[in-house]
C-alpha cells in the first residue's frame, strides 16, 4: 500500500482541498481492519462517517405508508379522469351513430317515396273500358254513402227544437 | 406525471434527508416527522416541481428550514447533549464493539458541538459527500462560505481527534 499517497491525501483533506474522489479513497482506506499506527489516530473519523451513512429511517414502512395514503388520492383522481375522456369519446362516438343512421334512413325512405311513380303502370289499355269501370266504382261508392245518409237526415230534426228557442229569445226581446 | 417524479426522483431522497435532520434536532421521531413533513410539502408544490433543476437540494434544503424552524419553536424539548448514536461496526469482539461506540459516540459529540454551519457541511460533504456548489444550493450559502467553514469544521475535528488520542496513551 502506499502510504506516501495516503499522506498526502490526508494533508489534502485537512486543508480541505480533497475531491470527493479522494476522499472516498481514504474512507476506504481507514475502513479496512488494519490501519497502520501512524494513521490510527484519524481512523475513528473516518469509520465514523462510514457508519453514519448507514443510518436509515427507523420506520420506513410507517412513511412510505403514510406517503401512499396521500399521493394516493390523486392516482384515484388519475384512473377518474380517464374514466371521464372515455365518456367523451363514446358521446361523439355516439353522436356520429346517430347522424350515420339518420341519413342512411332519411335516403331510403326518399328511395321508397319516388319508387311508386317508376312502377305505376295504367291497368286498363282501353279508356273506354277504364272509364266504365271508373263509374262504377264511384257509383257504388255513392250508393253506399247514400244509405249512409238516410240516417244522418233524421239528425237533422235536433236542430229544430234550437229555432224554436231562437225565437222564444227574440220575443223576450 | 408528478408522481413518477415524486417516486423516481423525491422518494428515494429519505434516508438522506432522515440522516440531516437527525443531526440537526437529534431525534428521531422528530427526524422522521420532519422527513414525512417534507414529503407533504412538496407533494403540495408538485406543480412547481419542474422548476427545481435539482430537486434533490431543494428537498435538502426544505429539510433544512423545518428541522431549523423544530429546533427553535418552543415546544421542541430534546436537548442535543441526549443524543445518542448507535452506530454497530461490524467484525469486532463485544468488548470491541463497546469500545467502538464511545470512539464514534466521541466524534458525533465533536461534531455536534461545531458552530450549526460547520455541522451541517459536516454533514452535507463528509457524510452524505455533496459537491461544494450542491451544499452551496443546500444551505444558501456562497462557495466560499461552504469552503471555509468546511476547512475549520474539519480543523477542529483534527485537533481534537489529535488530543483523544493522546489522553488515550
Amino acid at each position: 500500500m502506499d502510504f506516501k499517497r495516503i499522506r498526502y491525501l490526508l494533508e489534502k483533506y485537512w486543508e480541505g482541498e480533497t475531491t470527493l474522489l479522494e476522499e472516498k479513497e481514504l474512507k476506504e482506506f481507514f475502513n479496512r481492519k488494519y490501519v497502520p499506527d501512524e494513521f490510527r489516530e484519524y481512523q475513528s473519523y473516518f469509520v465514523y462517517l462510514d457508519q453514519s451513512i448507514k443510518i436509515t429511517l427507523k420506520d420506513e414502512p410507517k412513511l412510505d405508508y403514510n406517503i401512499e395514503e396521500v399521493t394516493g388520492i390523486s392516482k384515484k383522481l388519475k384512473v377518474y379522469r380517464k374514466k371521464q375522456s372515455i365518456q367523451n369519446y363514446m358521446k361523439v362516438a355516439a353522436t356520429f351513430l346517430i347522424l350515420l343512421v339518420a341519413t342512411v334512413i332519411y335516403q331510403t325512405e326518399i328511395k321508397v317515396e319516388k319508387q311508386p311513380e317508376i312502377v305505376r303502370v295504367d291497368t286498363y289499355e282501353d279508356p273506354e273500358v277504364a272509364l266504365e269501370e271508373a263509374k262504377k266504382a264511384l257509383l257504388l261508392v255513392s250508393a253506399q254513402l247514400n244509405s249512409g245518409s238516410k240516417y244522418v237526415v233524421e239528425i237533422s230534426h235536433l236542430s229544430s227544437a234550437n229555432k224554436y228557442f231562437k225565437n222564444t229569445k227574440k220575443k223576450e226581446e | 406525471m408528478f408522481l413518477e417524479d415524486f417516486k423516481n426522483r423525491v422518494l428515494p431522497t429519505k434516508n438522506k434527508l432522515y440522516r440531516f435532520a437527525f443531526r440537526i434536532v437529534g431525534d428521531t421521531d422528530e427526524a422522521e416527522d420532519i422527513v414525512q413533513e417534507v414529503f407533504l410539502k412538496i407533494w403540495n408544490k408538485r406543480n412547481e416541481m419542474h422548476l427545481y433543476r435539482n430537486m434533490e437540494a431543494w428537498c435538502m434544503r426544505l429539510t433544512k428550514n423545518l428541522s431549523l424552524d423544530k429546533v427553535k419553536s418552543k415546544s421542541f424539548k430534546t436537548s442535543r447533549d441526549k443524543q445518542e448514536v448507535d452506530l454497530p461496526v461490524n467484525g469486532y469482539s463485544p468488548y470491541q464493539q463497546t469500545e467502538w461506540n464511545d470512539v464514534l459516540q466521541n466524534i458525533n459529540d465533536f461534531i455536534n458541538e461545531l458552530p450549526e454551519k460547520q455541522n451541517h457541511i459536516i454533514q452535507l460533504r463528509d457524510v452524505e459527500g455533496y459537491s461544494y456548489q450542491e451544499i452551496a444550493d443546500i444551505l444558501e450559502v456562497d462557495l466560499n462560505q461552504v469552503k471555509v467553514n468546511l476547512f475549520r469544521a474539519r480543523k477542529t475535528i483534527k485537533d481534537k481527534l489529535q488530543k483523544t488520542e493522546s489522553y488515550g496513551l
